[in-house]
C-alpha cells in the first residue's frame, strides 16, 4: 500500500517568510492580523486583515530571479516552493514531479487593470498561473489547478495524494494561494461575513471572518514501504471531501458534509487516538456551530480543538496547506496549539477548545475545512513514531 | 479499475446532445444564456434557482438535469455516493468581470454575484436539486485534462465507495459555452462504453 508523506513545506504570510518564522510566531501568540483604515487597497471600508508587504516580496524575490515579467501572485508561489525546496534534493523538473496549484481566484487582482492598453488577458486564468509557476521550475507536466472555495488546499492535498498513489508521479508540490485585492474583501464585506476586530473563533461574542493573504506550500512524496520512512516523517494517512447539498453561500445547520468527511476518516479509528483537531473556525457566528454539531455527531467533541484563523486570518486557497503545516509542526513538537481570541463557549455543542499553548504527545490530528458551495474536507495527519 | 459511461451529454453555442444524439438546435441563432433558457423551459424542469444562477451555473445544472433524468439518481432521496469531478479552462471569470463591474465609480459589490466568483458553486448547485452528498472536486486546466482526470477519478472510485459520478468540462465565458459531462458508473448495466482516455476522446 503506497504512503504519502511530506518531505518538505514552507509558509509565507505577514508573520514571516519561512515555516520556522510562522510557527514560532503562532507559538509565541502573536497575530499577523491588524487594522487597515479606509482606502487600503481602494476598498472603502476599513478592514481589519493579514497583508504581506510587498517590498519584503520584492527584495525576496530578487534573491533568487531576475525575472520581471511576472505577477505578483506568481512570485509569491515560486518564492514559497523555491524556499521549501532550498533544503531537498528533488528535480522539481522531472515528469515524475507534478505541480499543483490551490487558488480561489489567481490573478484576479489584475482584472481593473482589463480595460488598458496592451492588457494580457490570458493572465487572469488560472491555469495560465499554474503553468508560469511550473515553467519556473523548469517543469513541463500540465500542471493541476484546484479552485474549490476555501476547502482548496486540503482538496489540493487529497488530490495529490491519489494521483501519487497512481505511480506515475515520485513527487508533488502543492501550493497554495489568495492574494488580497480589493475584489474579494469586497466581496466579503457585501456578505457581512467580516469583523471589523480581530476575530474570535468558537467565542460567544465572535461577529465574523478576518481576511488574510499567504503561500503555503507541501512537497508530498509516495513510497511503497512506511518502514523506511524516518521517525518524525508527516504521513497523509487518508482524506475525504463531501457537499452539504442544502445552500451555496451558507453551512448546513446539521453539519452533513463534514460529518461524513469526519466519519469517513475516522473509520477504523479510535477518537482517543485523535490528538487534536484544527478546526476551519472562520468565527462566523454559522460556521463555527456548524462545525460544533459535525465534531459532536463524530464523537469527536471531546477532542482538543483550535482554529488558527486568529493568527493568520481566512486565507481562503492557501488556509488548507498554511493550516496543515502549522498543525503538523505542532503534532511533530507535541503542542497542542491555542485558539487566540477565545473566551466562552458560543457554540450550541460545547467543545474542548485550546486555552493556552501546552506541551503533550500528539501522534495524530484532524485538519477541517469548509467551504462557500457547500463543501466540506477532513484530513488525517499522522507522524511515523 | 474499469469504469464505464452510463450517459454524456454535450452543450455548444448551437446545440445539446445526448450520447451524440442532437436534442436541442439553437435555430433562432439565440444568444448562448438564452438558449440555456430554452431549453430549460422545454425540459419543464420548474426549478425557480435556476434563473438566480449564473450562466457557468445554468450549464452545469442543465447537463446534469439531462444526464440524470430517467436514471436512479434523479429524484429527493439523499446520494451519499455520487461524485462529481467537473473543470474548465475560465473558472468563474466571466461572472468576476461582471463583479468587478460593480466596484468601479459606483461602487455597489453584490453578494449575490459575488457567490458565483467561483467555479465549484455550479458543484454546489447540482448538489443541492439532486442532493448528492458525494466527493467533489473542481480542476482548471487550459485544455480538458483527460489524463489526470481519469487517474483522478478511478483513484476515488477504487479509494470509496462510490457508484457513479459526474465527470467532465463546463466551461462559460464571453457568451461561449461549452459542455460536455459523463455519467461515469462503478457497474456496467447495458454494455455501456468503457470509461477510459481513449473513449472520452472520440466522444
Amino acid at each position: 500500500m503506497a504512503v504519502v508523506y511530506k518531505k518538505a513545506d514552507n509558509i509565507i504570510t505577514s508573520l514571516g517568510f519561512s515555516t520556522a518564522e510562522n510557527f514560532e510566531a503562532v507559538v509565541n501568540g502573536i497575530s499577523g492580523l491588524s487594522y487597515h483604515p479606509e482606502g487600503t487597497l481602494g476598498v472603502p471600508e476599513a478592514f481589519y486583515a493579514s497583508i504581506i508587504d510587498t517590498s519584503k516580496i520584492e527584495e525576496a524575490f530578487a534573491q533568487i530571479s531576475k525575472e520581471g515579467q511576472l505577477t505578483r501572485f506568481e512570485k509569491l508561489a515560486i518564492l514559497s516552493v523555491y524556499k521549501a525546496c532550498s533544503n531537498i534534493d528533488i528535480d522539481l523538473s522531472s515528469n515524475t514531479t507534478l505541480f499543483v496549484l490551490s487558488t480561489t481566484k489567481g490573478n484576479v487582482g489584475l482584472l481593473e487593470k482589463q480595460n488598458e492598453n496592451d492588457f494580457n488577458n490570458d493572465a487572469l486564468f488560472l491555469s495560465h498561473s499554474a503553468k508560469v509557476i511550473a515553467q519556473f521550475f523548469g517543469n513541463n507536466n500540465n500542471p493541476i489547478t484546484i479552485s474549490n472555495a476555501c476547502i482548496s488546499g486540503v482538496s489540493a492535498q487529497i488530490v495529490a495524494k491519489r494521483l501519487l498513489n497512481t505511480g506515475k508521479y515520485k513527487h508533488a508540490v502543492v501550493v497554495g494561494l489568495d492574494e488580497l485585492t480589493k475584489f474579494i474583501i469586497s466581496g466579503f464585506q457585501s456578505f457581512k461575513a467580516l469583523s471589523v476586530d480581530a476575530c474570535k473563533p468558537f467565542d460567544a461574542n465572535r461577529i465574523g471572518l478576518n481576511l488574510g493573504e499567504g503561500v503555503g506550500t507541501v512537497i508530498l512524496s509516495v513510497t511503497e514501504d512506511e518502514s523506511t520512512l524516518p521517525k518524525g516523517t508527516i504521513v497523509l494517512e487518508n482524506g475525504a471531501i463531501t457537499n452539504d447539498a442544502n445552500h451555496i453561500s451558507g453551512p448546513s445547520r446539521t453539519g452533513e458534509g463534514l460529518f461524513l468527511a469526519l466519519q469517513n476518516i475516522m473509520q477504523g479509528r479510535k477518537t482517543e487516538e485523535i490528538g487534536f483537531i484544527n478546526a476551519h473556525g472562520t468565527a462566523t457566528p454559522y460556521n463555527d456551530e456548524m462545525e460544533s454539531i459535525a465534531l459532536t455527531r463524530a464523537g469527536l467533541q471531546s477532542v482538543p480543538t483550535n482554529s488558527l484563523k486568529s493568527y493568520f486570518g481566512h486565507t481562503l486557497g492557501a488556509a488548507g496547506l498554511i493550516e496543515t503545516i502549522i498543525s503538523s509542526e505542532a503534532m511533530l513538537q507535541n503542542k497542542l496549539i491555542k485558539s487566540l481570541g477565545y473566551e466562552t463557549c458560543g457554540v450550541s455543542m460545547p467543545l474542548q477548545i485550546i486555552t493556552q499553548t501546552t506541551s503533550t504527545e500528539v501522534n495524530k490530528y484532524i485538519k477541517m475545512v469548509s467551504g462557500f458551495g457547500g463543501c466540506n474536507a477532513a484530513v488525517m495527519m499522522k507522524k511515523i513514531g | 479499475m474499469k469504469l464505464f459511461i452510463h450517459k454524456y451529454c454535450h452543450i455548444t453555442n448551437s446545440s445539446l446532445s445526448i450520447n451524440g444524439k442532437l436534442l436541442y438546435q439553437n435555430t433562432e441563432e439565440l444568444a448562448s444564456n438564452d438558449f440555456l433558457t430554452t431549453i430549460y423551459r422545454e425540459e419543464k424542469v420548474a426549478y425557480p434557482k435556476f434563473f438566480k444562477m449564473d450562466n457557468l451555473s445554468k450549464t452545469g445544472f442543465l447537463a446534469a438535469e439531462m444526464l440524470f433524468k430517467e436514471t436512479s439518481i434523479y429524484g429527493e432521496q439523499p446520494k451519499l455516493k455520487t461524485g462529481m469531478f467537473i473543470s474548465n479552462k475560465s473558472a468563474s471569470l466571466d461572472t468576476d468581470e461582471a463583479y468587478q463591474k460593480t466596484l468601479g465609480e459606483e461602487y455597489f459589490p453584490s453578494p449575490a454575484v459575488f457567490v458565483y466568483t467561483l467555479p465549484n458553486i455550479l458543484m454546489g448547485e447540482i448538489a443541492i436539486k439532486h442532493k448528492l452528498f458525494g466527493e467533489n472536486t473542481f480542476f482548471v486546466s487550459e485544455l480538458f485534462d483527460y489524463d489526470s482526470i481519469y487517474d483522478y477519478v478511478c483513484e476515488t472510485f477504487s479509494e470509496t465507495n462510490m457508484e457513479n459520478a459526474l465527470v467532465g468540462w463546463i466551461d462559460y465565458y464571453h457568451n461561449d459555452c461549452a459542455a460536455f459531462l459523463m455519467l461515469v458508473e462503478r457497474e456496467n448495466k447495458e454494455n455501456w462504453i468503457e470509461f477510459n482516455t481513449k473513449e472520452i476522446v472520440k466522444l
